[in-house]
């Protein structure tokens, strides 16, 4: 079949026991386009990007139908699924420093990540060096471990591991949440590049609806575990149709509000 | 106003650890009641180090806290008990505040017993101190880990209001909480302020929540107070160029994406200016001398071109 979407969801389902966890009647991200999650804890929005990595654990049971570069994630065995993780859609977390392995460094936890993909030797080392330029972080970084770089600089690492393996989409989980603003900026800028200049889809889970308006095409706001509203951005963010959606707006303490 | 002696102050506060000082030289005074005072910063600048010298957690290197102008070394045993109770701290996680075995009616009462009270009479206060931050009184008999998120941090507040303070010490109170939970702590925080005659200082990155609360704010780079002012024409018209970056960085709904400030800090203890590595103001005379807080319009700010800031931040308001 050819792949005009890279990420094509209808009617997913995520249960655990008898509840329901998340529900998205429908997704599609195309390539360089930016989807924006956003919502509150227990929206469901985590499950649903767990769901397209094929990261949930057993005890979930996911139904619908979703497909990430063409592969189908919820019918294909682990291994095919895996396949897919990383070298087409890889995550990246809210805590990075927390997610890299502090025993190793920087530049091990990336051989072994492209290892793992097949790539080895000088192959390896020519895409390490372009994946850390890529995202703006000196080669030096390589050699340092996790606890010995800044929370943005570990974000970005987690990107350039992305890069490094080729992916094609990037599902963020939070990928600013845990960083100061000014820091903020700088990695929001690196995934606005991707996406222009290698056509990396984006998807954005946030609970800062200020930075999904500056980034995303279309948004899908969540409650809990429901789709209640989605569209493009800009009609979504500037003219709510939701409640709840006029409620989460509302809420957001904005500068230059006051007086 | 300038007269009066201030609740809790830092009096060239320098505080190290081990040979680096975290915090630099710092001048923050807090004066009781109903002032709302915003220390803002990014991680690393030494504003939670503050905080907890301001709390007595941790031992000045040089200069002191005072409290109602004493130092806090100096204090009497009664001085002492009455700086415990007028500054209540609440800290960012409402779960680690709360002993996880108590119920939330005993964490409160173990407070109120703090002031005598004690029975009866505490156990009605208990009820009425639940409902004052917006909780129904039937959640005395829960334990913290039945409650959510923002039910904690409320509970938190209502244990620190027990003991009837005069300043609140906040350290990023809303951070952890989804933004409608957050909404209304920051309203109930506003109220409180009002009704109970309550100083609140508030150590936050999120200039925002700054704007609302705090009619004066302090910014915070690489352990000095690099501007002070009152709140609104601090983010309005930033005088110190980290100001100004931290303002611009924060991406407003449907705007353009922020500008990059990242870049390296100087060591606070060198010469010269701590922000010169990132700043685009930055000359000679930023490497050679390190600049002190000096008056600039309504604020005061340590840099050598404030006033080219004010100007960069607002095309044509200096001319007219």
């Amino acid at each position: 079949m050819s792949v005009e979407h890279l990420v094509e969801v209808r009617d997913l389902q995520v249960t655990h026991g008898d509840r329901r966890i998340a529900s998205i009647p429908e997704l599609t991200l195309a390539a360089a386009e930016c989807v924006g999650i956003v919502g509150e804890s227990g929206s469901g929005k985590t499950t649903s990007l767990l769901a397209l990595l094929g990261l949930l654990g057993r005890d979930f049971h996911v139904s619908g139908a979703a497909r990430v570069c063409g592969v189908d994630v919820i019918g294909a065995d682990e291994r095919e699924v895996a396949a897919v993780r990383g070298s087409r859609i890889a995550l990246v977390m809210q805590n990075p420093q927390g997610s890299l392995n502090p025993t190793m460094r920087l530049g091990t936890l990336m051989k072994r990540a492209l290892a793992q993909h097949g790539v080895k030797g000088p192959a390896a080392r020519n895409r390490i060096a372009e994946a850390l330029s890529s995202v703006g972080l000196p080669e030096g970084v390589a050699r340092r471990y996790p606890h010995q770089v800044s929370g943005g600089q570990a974000q970005r690492f987690g990107i350039a591991i992305a890069v490094a393996l080729g992916a094609e989409v990037i599902a963020a989980d939070e990928p600013t949440s845990a960083l100061d603003v000014t820091v903020q900026a700088g990695v929001v800028h690196v995934l606005q590049r991707l996406r222009a200049e290698r056509g990396m889809g984006l998807l954005l889970v946030s609970h800062d609806l200020a930075l999904v308006s500056t980034v995303a095409d279309r948004v899908l706001v969540m409650r809990h575990g429901e789709v209640v509203e989605s569209g493009t951005a800009r009609s979504v963010l500037a003219a709510p149709a939701h409640d709840y959606t006029r409620e989460l707006l509302a809420a957001v303490p904005t500068l230059g509000a006051a007086g | 106003m300038s007269d009066e002696i201030p609740l809790l102050a830092a009096v060239g506060l320098t505080v190290a650890y081990g040979r680096t000082p975290v915090v630099h030289e710092v001048d923050l005074p807090l004066y009781a009641g109903r002032r709302g005072v915003g220390l803002i910063g990014e991680s690393g600048s030494g504003k939670t180090t503050l905080a907890r010298a301001l709390l007595g957690l941790l031992e000045p290197h040089h200069g002191e806290v005072t409290f109602r102008g004493r130092s806090l070394g100096e204090l009497s045993r009664a001085e002492r008990r009455e700086y415990r109770s007028q500054v209540q701290p609440v800290f960012q996680d409402g779960n680690e505040a709360l002993d996880p075995r108590m119920r939330v009616g005993a964490s409160i009462r173990e407070a109120l017993a703090m002031r005598g009270l004690t029975g009866r009479s505490a156990s009605s206060v208990v009820t009425d101190l639940l409902e004052d931050v917006g909780l129904s009184g039937s959640l005395a008999t829960r334990r913290p880990h039945e409650l959510s998120g923002g039910q904690r941090q409320r509970v938190v507040i209502a244990r620190a209001l027990a003991i009837q303070p005069r300043l609140l010490v906040l350290d990023e109170p809303t951070s952890a909480l989804d933004v409608t939970v957050q909404a209304r702590v920051l309203e109930l925080l506003e109220r409180l302020g009002e009704e109970h005659d309550l100083g609140l200082l508030l150590i936050t990155h999120n200039l925002a929540v700054v704007e609302r609360l705090c009619e004066t704010a302090h910014v915070m780079f690489a352990g000095r107070v690099v501007e002070s002012g009152p709140t609104r024409q601090l983010l309005s018209q930033p005088a110190h160029p980290y100001t100004k970056a931290l303002r611009d960085a924060v991406p407003t709904m449907g705007g353009a994406l922020p500008e990059v400030v990242e870049g390296a800090t100087a060591d606070a203890a060198d010469t010269g200016c701590a922000y010169r590595l990132r700043c685009p103001f930055a000359t000679k005379v930023c490497a050679l001398q390190t600049p002190v807080l000096r008056r600039v319009g309504t604020q005061s700010a340590a840099c050598h071109h404030a006033e080219q800031v004010v100007e960069a931040g607002n095309p044509g308001v200096l001319s007219s």
